[in-house]
């Protein structure tokens, strides 16, 4: 290549061309249809530990042994076979330890067009992964947080739910109330979802679930909230919640509430 | 999220659990922004979060796009739910009523369909599965 | 399968006129069966007005050993008895409802107070005036 860039002397020759990638900082290496190395960067050097004097020639997946290697998963063995350039995560084994990598496959073809091999660089995503583990547990402690069982009355627990309730979520829920109607003896629950985001078809198979498993345990669930906007959306969506009581606001729950527990609230003279 | 400068679009990638959260809120602040009645708001993020989580659920990765569509003088909001799944072999028997999946209350296919206005679905088995739905605002006078 | 007696020295007796059947924490397809028997043949000796499934302990159900419980509770309703199962815990909870099982009118309640106070009612609904012997 002797192409001029714009406002600069520089020329990049083969040298040059050939320093810029040793200095990437990320591993970047070309193999060829057999998947033999015929380059790895200083960067892919160093994070297999190698020179390239022992490892030239050499299979790629002997320098990595990844969880994808020599299976149907490699993406250099697709994207030599006509797939699309693709990034995906993968893990590496390096000197026994293993490394959580992500990886970008594409093809390498010569002047004429035709497929000679192919191209790959690594991303070294350990501190990624760290961090995603570490949003996960803190995203788990603040659904624990975020499920508080309140007592309304003596054997009436009420539940307010806010946000987007996902399967995940919707089971640390059951998990809680049933747990929670054990240690109160509850015989009321009031589910209150006027903080839900949405209640699509998943969310309504969960709350019939939750009132099927509360009734089994001899406590009736009303599941208070339903705005208007819910159930226009309920009603859109075909759903029948069928034996599950519902209300649109927590006084008429509480006054269901104490029907059921064949209370009444009258005014002192 | 990126926000495509060119059309203004706003893109989530799905690829956990969570994602499908922040596709719902993104739908609720979007529409209400745009003026959509609170039925509206909900009943359009609901149709999202059908769809998005059956990309999660089916295909485990994919990418939802949200943004605004003009139609001469009326306003309307679009999402596009693409995936690389399996795919769905039978659209017809799907999109029925109450065709389960092993997980209850089916693909929510009719639902999206019924609450959006316009909606649109392309999928083959083995190379994903693509759908593309609107709503126009309801003006006070509706 | 065990007969008659030894169910009874397994916890079976009658609480003011109500049967109370306590129920094991697993209940496989052979005791379910047996259960079944002996319950049927108590509530008829003992003309029982009720019976309280006490299903505290129970741990362990498959869907056929939960439908013999249910459907004892149905042949109990046809011999003229009311019935209530107390105490279900949350792990069979989650269990039968995720295996689909259903309890489906079968009433439940969560204390055995509140099942006591279930068949009562339910007896002078039924008879009226008529209270079952001395009780709770």
């Amino acid at each position: 290549m002797n192409e001029k860039i714009d406002g600069s002397s520089v020329e990049i020759d083969g040298d040059l061309a050939i320093q810029i990638l040793d200095q990437l900082p990320t591993p970047v290496m070309a193999v060829d249809l057999d998947l033999n190395l015929i380059f790895m960067n200083d960067a892919g050097l160093k994070l297999a530990g190698k020179d390239w004097a022992e490892i030239k020639g050499r299979h790629c997946y002997e320098i990595f042994d990844s969880l994808h290697c020599q299976t149907p998963e490699c993406r250099m063995k697709q994207a030599m076979g006509g797939s699309d350039t693709c990034t995906v995560r993968n893990e590496a084994k390096i000197d026994g330890k293993s490394i959580p990598i992500e990886y970008t496959a594409a093809v390498l073809k010569d002047k004429a067009g035709n497929v000679i091999g192919g191209l790959e660089y690594i991303l070294d995503i350990t501190e990624r992964v760290q961090q995603e583990k570490k949003l996960q547990e803190q995203s788990r402690t603040i659904m624990e947080i975020s499920t508080p069982v309140i007592k309304l009355w003596d054997r009436v627990i009420i539940l307010p739910v806010v946000g987007v309730i996902d399967s995940l979520r919707a089971q640390q829920m059951m998990k809680t109330m049933l747990k929670k109607i054990t240690e109160t003896l509850a015989k009321v629950i009031i589910l209150d979802i006027a903080g839900v985001a949405t209640v699509d078809t998943a969310v309504a198979n969960h709350l019939i679930k939750i009132a099927k498993a509360t009734k089994l345990m001899g406590c009736r669930c009303i599941v208070s909230g339903i705005s208007p906007a819910v159930a226009e959306t309920l009603v859109q969506l075909g759903i029948e919640l069928g034996d599950v009581t519902t209300n649109s606001n927590l006084q008429d729950s509480l006054a269901d509430a104490f029907a059921i527990l064949k209370l009444e609230v009258v005014q002192t003279k | 999220m990126e926000n495509n400068g060119i059309s203004e679009e706003t893109i989530i990638d799905l690829a956990q659990l969570s994602d499908h959260a922040q596709v719902v809120y993104a739908v609720r602040h979007l529409t209400a922004q745009m003026g959509f009645d609170e039925s509206q708001q909900y009943l359009i993020a609901t149709a999202a979060s059908e769809a998005s989580t059956n990309v999660i659920r089916y295909a485990e990765k994919g990418r939802v796009r949200l943004r605004a569509v003009e139609d001469g003088e009326r306003v309307g909001f679009e999402f596009r739910v693409e995936d690389h799944g399996p795919g769905i072999e039978n659209i017809d028997a799907a999109m029925e009523e109450g065709v389960s999946n092993g997980h209850g209350l089916g693909l929510g296919l009719s639902s999206i369909k019924r609450i959006m206005d316009e909606f649109d679905i392309q999928s083959k088995p083995g190379s994903g599965t693509r759908i593309v739905a609107r709503k126009w605002r309801r003006n006070a006078e509706d | 399968m065990e007969d008659v007696e030894s169910f009874s020295a397994l916890g079976m007796h009658t609480v003011g006129g109500f049967l109370v059947v306590p129920v094991n924490a697993e209940l496989d397809d052979n005791y379910a069966l047996g259960l079944q028997k002996a319950v049927l043949r108590k509530v008829n000796e003992t003309a029982a007005k009720g019976v309280l499934f006490d299903v505290s302990v129970l741990r362990i159900v498959d869907a056929y050993s939960f439908s013999v419980l249910t459907n004892t509770a149905k042949m109990v309703s046809m011999l003229g008895a009311d019935m209530v199962f107390v105490g279900f815990q949350p792990g069979v909870v989650s269990a039968a409802v995720d295996l689909g099982l259903d309890l489906g009118n079968i009433p439940t309640a969560i204390t055995m107070d509140d099942g006591f106070a279930f068949l009562r009612n339910r007896a002078v609904k039924r008879f009226g005036s008529r209270k079952p012997e001395s009780g709770p």
